[in-house]
């Protein structure tokens, strides 16, 4: 019971510490009390070192399986595999809020660590927002919701995890969500750091260049990770469903990508210093909310665990996180005006303003689809769902968009551009996308509106290659170097253009990935027995064999079918559907034969003690797409990201 | 009790460690600087506004304009800078008030460059011990009389 005890106590002291710290963090920087901030500072390294000590008593009872700790009891059992033993630690409400706690911290640590001139009146503040964020899943963590709770008596075996979550997805997927979700309090932090200092310049902003890159980067490849899990592991032939968990995490990203997009404003400009400020604000209410709604079970979800009032102390945490941002911006109004005016609709700048304003339209209109049946709700007591098609309706427009915004914003230059330069820049992309356009309404492909946004993927993928292809041209007149020198110090020499370049080409491969596979899925139900072969979709599925047998965790279904397309053999498949005694329910593991052209997927459906078995098959086009899109815009974000070394800076100026 | 000793233990070392700059245990460490953190930035300005143009999305006139205001915010930035650094600096190095000659031991007056007696030089921090010749950075022995440096 060492364990228990010291994990449970740790946070008790993390509590005192975390409020302590804020305070002297703040009186220290008003006051000009460097004592005060340096141990305000210190305050932040000891509750991140002590949230690592409680999280390892934590994975210390869960991997020795002390069933007699309530959480354990919850989320283990004596055959659980250990990856899965350790994904346990954030499989429940409690261990997640203590992951949020953990990576918090660190990540705060590193924060108030990383001293540099420019950031030392900024950093106390800093560490002033993380001790109190700190406080709040502290103060959560000792009270509600508290791992280290324990039973009467010791059970002997734990219910274990519930089998849907026991995927290799289980493993990456949350954490690297909440790495994203914890990480964005860092850029919160400065813009209230921001804002009490009344240095609301461009320093700030550089600041938190790699924080967001990297918040936005994980929460990013997050959403696809748990797109990916949702594809191979539920069985509904989707990878997203507009679950009010999977809205919640895509709201920030969406958000978060605008303020990537505004922060480059400031920088270069001078401009959207509040919009700064508000995205930053923003972004992390959006993080804190999206845990709420996945722990709190306010919005009925696959994903909440049950509704406890947990979710009255997120709401009044967010109310005072907006409400003392609004406070200090009102207080800081003066210093928050732009130094540059708008010059002109043809320029960088207000396509910057675009992009802003279409991300977080998205965003916010995602939002209320998720909310509105919460609040259709509790104003009318009618339940009310807001299902696939209202999405489908409000974002095929909304995503044609930002596609569009995507294929023109990088053409316009800073400043004013000529309207005859941007139509020539428009050129090439145009006649490749109309002849791609014609080539597909001429092979017969339909719907139109399919082809229409194919082509607009074509629009982008061309002006990026374009783009890539200019600036590599000019630098060899320019230098007269060879062809790949000059291509490679071109894209080195400026990593955040062609690295936000590549996450453009990745987001259109993307958006081609879910357009062809939302318009073109096809699902056959098909009855085979043992030695049957059935056509669909041109594959030859032939049954080979089945499979049913009890195991220690659940009564097992299984068919093997031997696919094969044309005279070529694909191999073979085994769809199965098991009933998992723990929870009592049925799940299904879908086989899935990737392809760049389409996904086969086949689903087991039901299977009868003499073999009959009913499948699903399914066909889902281009949904390799997505993960390949995802791999680039993963690419060009950690480009984006790399440092140049100073000297090279140097030698670039120089040049 | 294990437990509670190790809770003790934790808590005494969490406080003393939070408390340490309270008692007078501060280190004051020289923040490493950023230099041109903001002439990083007015320049890259000019850069981005420079590719523009020779990637042909800006017309003459306003690359001449934007360039010209670039990089005279640039070179603002880098004034004001080298203001802030030569401010920040400490006064250059000067011989102490008054002090001994390091080769031959002589005193010497404030403002002093060269010793009276033996002309060593008393502003350079590079003498040579046994001769006073200046040497460079990296130099093992001394060029004029040889003595290990």
């Amino acid at each position: 019971m060492t364990a228990v005890t010291v994990g449970q106590w740790t946070l008790w002291i993390a509590l005192a510490i975390a409020l302590y710290g804020m305070i002297a963090s703040i009186l220290g920087a008003r006051q000009r009390v460097p004592e005060l901030v340096e141990s305000g500072r210190n305050a932040v390294i000891a509750i991140a070192a002590l949230a690592v000590i409680s999280s390892a008593c934590l994975l210390y009872l869960l991997l020795t399986r002390n069933f007699q700790v309530d959480y354990v009891y919850q989320h283990v059992s004596t055959y659980l595999a250990v990856p899965y033993v350790i994904s346990a630690f954030y499989a429940g409400q409690e261990g997640s809020l203590l992951l949020w706690l953990l990576l918090l911290t660190v990540a705060g640590a590193i924060a108030v660590v990383r001293r540099r001139d420019w950031n030392e009146d900024l950093l106390p503040y800093v560490g002033a927002v993380v001790a109190g964020v700190a406080a709040f899943f502290l103060l959560l963590l000792t009270t509600l919701s508290n791992p280290f709770k324990l039973l009467p008596t010791n059970p002997g075996q734990g219910i274990g995890l519930n089998p849907l979550l026991e995927n290799p997805g289980m493993i990456y997927h949350p954490p690297t969500l909440f790495i994203g979700y914890a990480v964005y309090t860092i850029p919160f932090a400065y813009a209230i750091a921001a804002l009490a200092t009344g240095r609301v310049g461009s320093g700030w902003v550089r600041g938190i260049r790699l924080w967001s890159l990297f918040a936005w980067l994980f929460l990013g490849v997050g959403i696809l990770l748990g797109a990916q899990w949702a594809y191979v592991e539920l069985g509904w032939g989707g990878y997203w469903a507009w679950d009010p968990v999977e809205n919640s995490s895509l709201i920030p990203w969406l958000v978060g990508t605008a303020f990537l997009h505004s922060v480059m404003m400031q920088e270069r400009r001078g401009m959207f210093k509040r919009w700064n400020i508000a995205l930053a604000t923003l972004t992390f209410a959006l993080c804190v909310f999206a845990t709420f709604v996945t722990r709190s079970g306010l919005i009925e979800s696959v994903h909440a665990f049950g509704r406890s009032p947990l979710g009255y102390y997120f709401l009044a945490f967010l109310v005072v996180v907006v409400a003392v941002t609004a406070a200090l911006v009102i207080w800081r109004r003066e210093e928050l005006k732009s130094k540059h005016e708008m010059e002109s609709f043809l320029s960088r700048e207000f396509s910057l303003l675009v992009t802003v304003l279409g991300m977080v339209g998205v965003g916010l209109a995602v939002l209320l689809g998720t909310l509105y049946p919460t609040l259709a709700e509790s104003l009318s007591g009618q339940q009310l769902s807001v299902g696939p098609s209202f999405y489908s309706r409000v974002f095929t427009p909304l995503g044609a968009a930002v596609i569009v915004i995507i294929a023109i914003c990088p053409l316009l230059a800073w400043g004013k551009s000529s309207p005859q330069r941007v139509l020539r820049a428009m050129l090439w992309p145009g006649v490749m996308a109309v002849a791609f356009g014609i080539a597909l309404a001429l092979a017969g492909i339909r719907p139109l509106y399919a082809v229409l946004g194919f082509a607009l993927c074509v629009f982008v993928f061309t002006s990026v290659l374009v783009e890539f292809g200019r600036g590599w041209l000019a630098r060899k007149r320019m230098t007269g170097e060879s062809y790949p020198v000059a291509f490679l110090r071109l894209v080195n020499k400026n990593h955040r253009r062609y690295g936000g370049y590549l996450v453009h080409l990745g987001v259109v491969i993307l958006a081609a990935g879910v357009i062809g596979s939302s318009v073109y899925t096809t699902d056959t139900t098909i009855s085979l027995r043992p030695g049957e072969a059935m056509q669909v979709q041109g594959y030859t599925l032939k049954y080979a064999e089945y499979a049913i047998q009890p195991t220690e965790a659940k009564q097992r279904f299984a068919v093997t079918l031997d696919v094969s397309k044309g005279n070529r053999s694909l191999g073979r498949m085994t769809a199965e559907k098991n009933f998992h005694w723990n929870i009592e329910q049925w799940v299904t593991e879908v086989a899935i034969r990737p392809g760049l052209v389409e996904d086969l997927y086949v689903i087991l459906s039901g299977l009868e003690q003499n073999g009959l078995a009913t499948l699903s098959v399914q066909t889902h086009p281009m949904v390799t797409w997505l993960w390949i899109g995802g791999g680039l815009v993963l690419l060009g974000t950690l480009w984006a990201m790399w440092p140049r070394s100073e000297k090279k800076r140097a030698a670039g100026r120089a040049e | 009790m294990m437990g509670i000793a190790l809770v003790v233990l934790i808590t005494l070392a969490a406080v003393a460690f939070v408390a340490y700059p309270l008692l007078g245990g501060m280190r004051r460490k020289r923040v490493p600087p950023m230099p041109d953190l903001e002439t990083q930035t007015a320049y890259a300005d000019a850069e981005e506004i420079e590719l523009d143009f020779r990637t042909g999305k800006l017309e003459e006139a306003e690359y001449q304009a934007l360039t010209q205001k670039a990089t005279v915010a640039a070179d603002d930035e880098l004034e004001r800078r080298i203001q802030a650094l030569r401010k920040a600096r400490k006064q250059p190095a000067k011989p102490a008030a008054g002090g001994k000659c390091p080769r031959c031991g002589a005193p010497y007056d404030a403002g002093d460059r060269f010793c009276a007696k033996c002309g060593a030089s008393l502003v350079s921090a590079r003498v040579c011990p046994n001769c006073g010749t200046p040497y460079d950075a990296g130099d093992r022995f001394c060029v004029k009389c040889g003595k290990p440096l």
